[in-house]
């Protein structure tokens, strides 16, 4: 598949070289997102970087909410005096140009934090810049942690990942926010794949049928693509089910809240048909904003909580898994 | 959930198990696919409708009915085998239908039969301890 050649092209129609599609990132990255906001996404972001860095692995952590950048209170650190405005203002830097040291040995801050207002609103070349410059850069891991909602830029920055870690709370404004966030992703991905294996008649016009065909789920979709064209319909099959999105379950509270985590993997497997890891739970500890109100973070704070552990935990899991080929585009 | 899927599926997809699983981890599949689909499980949230969910919960009853029992299972992993499915496509070139053992023949004591070993009376001495 010539996968370059689909965004070989932006909106501005500057043609560039790119170093995503097939070739693998320098690093193992890990996006975190989830789609609503307070869920604690900046702090599982945190907390994965300082372990990763603790093991020894050189890592980046970067804040791509660009219209909330706050990461470096979370890390305990003051406003960084350059970050991505600056990298996406001047095209001679690069990324480890803007990276400042943290407390934190082995873990570097690219911080989003900006007094501009427009920030948030990338355009295509500067998001395709930030993306390639990530791919390229030479480390262990980076952390990506994203903003709330589903805005395109957003979607990208999750897909291009080789972890893609969705951050559910028990709460059902949450747990609605999370699917609608997976719904978007995973479209979003079927879209560029099928423009790959010339799949967007068969698409749309089982879109356009969808009520007849009782077409309910991504997973009824799929079904029906590989009917209707088996040979390119097992290749999307196969794309997709290398997405692996990664659910991590924050902010527990009970037993049965506990219970939820692998019931939520669950039905996401039978809703989208591909296969979902579940990472594991984090409890709900007043220790976070204690913390955070003294501008320390909670894993040197209160490092005998059971947050921590199971901070920890997940974190071994995901430094342990083998890195798996970033698909991108 | 559509009525055609449920046509397509395995009771094994339905319950997300594996064709070798054993029989508590059908048993164990089904609890937790039991919960997963329940009226009140958050986990359903705009995912599936009370209907598609009862449906569901009637696809995950009918399943482990199979699935639960021995002569039922083995029965189904036929048909399976017939349909061309390729977990089971072993079942039918390596044995005759009809010449099939169970799956597991395991043999049953009997409890009746068998010396009882002797009866060991328990004394506790008395004194301090």
């Amino acid at each position: 598949l010539e996968r370059s050649e689909v965004l070989a092209t932006t909106s501005h129609g500057n043609a560039y070289q790119f170093v995503r599609g097939q070739v693998d990132p320098e690093a193992t990255i890990i996006a975190i997102g989830g789609g609503k906001g307070g869920i604690g996404k900046s702090f599982v972001s945190s907390s994965l970087g300082i372990f990763l860095a603790n093991m020894g692995h050189e890592t980046y952590i970067v804040d791509l909410d660009l219209g909330g950048a706050n990461l470096h209170t979370t890390l305990g650190e003051g406003a960084a005096r350059i970050g991505i405005n600056e990298f996406l203002a001047d095209s001679s830097l690069t990324l480890p140009d803007i990276a400042v040291p943290t407390a934190f040995p082995n873990l570097k801050l690219i911080s989003g934090a900006s007094e501009q207002m427009d920030v948030a609103d990338i355009n295509d070349f500067q998001r395709t810049r930030l993306m390639s410059s990530l791919f390229k850069l030479k480390t262990k891991f980076i952390v990506l942690d994203l903003s709330a909602g589903t805005h395109h830029t957003t979607l990208d920055f999750f897909l291009m990942a080789t972890h893609k870690m969705v951050v559910f709370t028990p709460e059902p404004s949450s747990i609605e926010n999370a699917y609608r966030f997976l719904k978007s992703a995973f479209y979003r991905k079927i879209r560029r794949y099928e423009a790959q294996l010339e799949l967007t008649s068969v698409v749309n016009d089982l879109m356009a049928h969808r009520e007849k065909l009782n077409l309910k789920s991504p997973a009824d979709l799929l079904k029906h693509i590989l009917s209707r064209d088996p040979e390119n319909g097992m290749k999307l099959q196969q794309m997709l089910s290398e997405l692996n999105f990664e659910i991590l379950l924050n902010q527990v509270r009970t037993l049965k809240d506990v219970d939820l985590g692998p019931s939520i993997q669950g039905v996401c497997t039978k809703y989208f048909g591909i296969p979902f890891s579940y990472l594991g739970h984090v409890e709900y500890d007043n220790a976070v904003w204690q913390a955070l109100r003294k501008r320390r973070h909670l894993l040197y704070e209160y490092p005998h909580s059971r947050v921590y552990a199971q901070m920890m935990n997940i974190t071994r899991r995901l430094a342990a898994a083998q890195p798996r080929r970033a698909v991108v585009l | 959930m559509s009525g055609r899927r449920a046509d397509e599926s395995s009771y094994y997809e339905i319950l997300e198990i594996d064709p070798s699983a054993s029989g508590r981890e059908v048993h164990m599949a089904y609890m937790r696919a039991k919960e997963t689909y329940s009226p009140e499980s958050p986990a359903l949230y705009t995912m599936f409708t009370p209907d598609e969910a009862r449906q569901l919960l009637k696809m995950i009853d009918e399943a482990f009915s199979v699935l639960s029992n021995q002569m039922k299972r083995q029965e189904y992993d036929l048909t399976l085998a017939r349909k061309g499915h390729p977990s089971f496509s072993g079942l039918l070139k390596n044995a005759q239908p009809e010449k099939l053992e169970p799956r597991v023949q395991r043999a049953k004591p009997n409890l009746a039969a068998a010396p009882r070993p002797p009866r060991v009376e328990l004394s506790v001495k008395k004194g301090r301890c």
